[in-house]
């Protein structure tokens, strides 16, 4: 379980996150939705560690750097690394002693080659492997869907599912409603840098449907399409 | 045309600007390491013009790589991208083509004009894309990088430590090896993303030590082979082989704590400046070492959560 209390962060004088209070709870899966600038990757990178910040999170795993893997949006590979040897840095990192990952590349992965020639969606699913080898308590995915192709997608879906029998924390910012009404449990709306709704699944259609209006309205009106 | 150049310029400065240094002081110290290292290199070997012309071959090519021409591609039409290429290999032939003159070697720089022309109007130079095997695949990821991005340059290290040991040039052979230890170094001059650095699940300490130990492991696996030859050859320069080696171990220890004293920035001018002093003389480093072991600790306390 991961307890977020009052965590604001700041660039200079420009506010990001603000008070932010937020509770992720054990096999249970957070969505995050919110505009592009809202504060999404900022408050998933202060999670992970990446980015220092006022306030508090609580963990009750020993450690919250030693069980968080973190899934960036656009995971960045060193030039000249394979695949193989991307997987394999990540897990002597967490001290874990595999080379078995031709065996698991449930992507089909060209690990052979170098990473870095990928292409987007081979990128983040190299990524996801990655941190699901290194075996985490918590898993902090921003966009896991974003470039994947519709079989990879379902895929991604399922280990969703599956981590969370599992009783992992699992917290994903999408911008693909659909995808985040399937697999999670609630989903959170970042606002200016604040959370400002919170639904369970049954609110997930109503909350799609303002969204759409918000966000849509009569804007398209304006390009005269 | 003319605005991408601009960009080009601003792009510099704006780069400078964050290294902390002037244009002017900049340009000083380019032309002077330029003319400098041209210099040095033309002491050193009777065939450095050769060398040189092959090094702005190399420059010339690797201006010419897909990845980055697909941008200007995408940019200008077919008219314009060809005269940004020509202006591009102009600029960069230059300096190259004054001092072959300046040495004396007209047919040499005159060739390099036809030749920069003819790499300018091929678009797409092909690119190696098979994965070159490393011997550092459990060690990611420095020498695996660096291993691939040089391997043609060690093969040429290696080419020339054998004619030291065919010839019974001890000092040839220990400045092969030299070669090797400053390579190897440079696999450490640019920062990774901080997101490499941010998956260890270690302290400050250990996850110095462990680079250390790696960048050992691998130093010691891309000389071996040259460092057994030549104490095998040269039996009675057994001691300054092995000080040589070990000062090798310290160069690039060096090389790893500095890197990390300004991470995830990379090395700032004042710092760099002092380093190059120490290489130039050792015994500096017993007061760096110490110094960047201090810093890089203190950058790293973030990054890693400790």
């Amino acid at each position: 379980m991961v307890n977020i209390i009052n965590l604001s962060k700041f660039y200079g004088n420009k506010k990001i996150l603000t008070n932010l209070n937020l509770e992720l709870a054990s096999g249970q899966v957070a969505g995050m939705v919110g505009e592009n600038g809202a504060g999404k990757t900022t408050l998933f990178k202060c999670i992970a560690g990446m980015e220092n910040y006022e306030g508090r999170i609580e963990v009750k795993a020993k450690d919250l750097k030693e069980s968080v893997g973190f899934l960036p949006t656009n995971p960045i590979f060193l030039s000249r690394i394979t695949g193989w040897e991307y997987l394999k840095l990540l897990c002597v990192a967490r001290k874990i002693k595999t080379e078995n990952f031709e065996e698991q590349n449930i992507f089909d992965l060209p690990l052979n080659q170098y990473a870095e020639t990928y292409s987007t969606g081979m990128k983040k699913k190299l990524a996801l492997m990655g941190i699901l080898l290194q075996k985490n308590e918590i898993y902090i995915l921003d966009e896991p869907f974003n470039g994947v192709d519709i079989h990879s997608n379902m895929i991604i879906s399922e280990i969703i599912k599956k981590l969370k029998a599992k009783q992992k924390t699992i917290l994903i910012s999408s911008h693909i409603f659909s995808t985040l009404s399937d697999c999670c449990d609630r989903i959170h709306l970042l606002k200016n840098g604040e959370i400002s709704r919170m639904v369970t699944k049954e609110g997930f259609s109503t909350l799609d449907q303002e969204m759409q209006s918000f966000v849509i309205g009569d804007k398209l009106d304006r390009l005269d399409l | 045309m003319k605005f991408y150049f601009r960009l080009q310029y601003r792009r510099t400065i704006r780069l400078l600007d964050e290294l902390g240094l002037h244009a002017v002081i900049a340009l000083v110290l380019a032309v002077t390491a330029f003319l400098g290292l041209s210099k040095f290199l033309f002491i050193k070997t009777e065939l450095a013009e050769w060398v040189y012309w092959g090094m702005t071959i190399f420059f010339l090519t690797n201006l010419g790589k897909e990845k980055r021409n697909d941008q200007l591609k995408a940019i200008f039409n077919k008219r314009d991208y060809l005269k940004v290429r020509i202006w591009e290999n102009g600029f960069l032939l230059l300096p190259f083509f004054f001092y072959l003159c300046w040495e004396q070697a007209f047919i040499l720089a005159l060739s390099l004009i036809p030749v920069s022309c003819v790499l300018a109007i091929l678009t797409n130079l092909p690119q190696i894309q098979t994965t070159i095997p490393t011997p550092f695949k459990k060690f990611p990821f420095e020498f695996i990088i660096g291993f691939r991005k040089t391997f043609w340059f060690i093969f040429l290290v290696y080419l020339l430590s054998f004619k030291a040991l065919q010839v019974g040039n001890f000092n040839l052979g220990i400045f092969a090896l030299a070669v090797l230890f400053f390579l190897s170094m440079s696999y450490y001059s640019k920062p990774e993303d901080e997101y490499y650095c941010w998956i260890f699940l270690m302290n400050p300490e250990a996850f110095l030590i462990k680079k250390i130990i790696s960048g050992w492991i691998c130093l010691s696996i891309l000389t071996l082979p040259m460092f057994i030859g030549i104490i095998v050859l040269f039996p009675e320069n057994i001691w300054i082989t092995i000080a040589a080696q070990l000062l090798g171990y310290i160069y690039l220890s060096s090389m790893v704590l500095a890197k990390y004293s300004g991470f995830p920035k990379g090395l700032n001018i004042a710092h760099g400046i002092f380093y190059g002093i120490s290489i130039l003389f050792p015994p500096l480093l017993i007061i760096i070492i110490p110094i960047f072991y201090i810093q890089a600790k203190r950058r790293l306390v973030t990054i890693l959560g400790w």
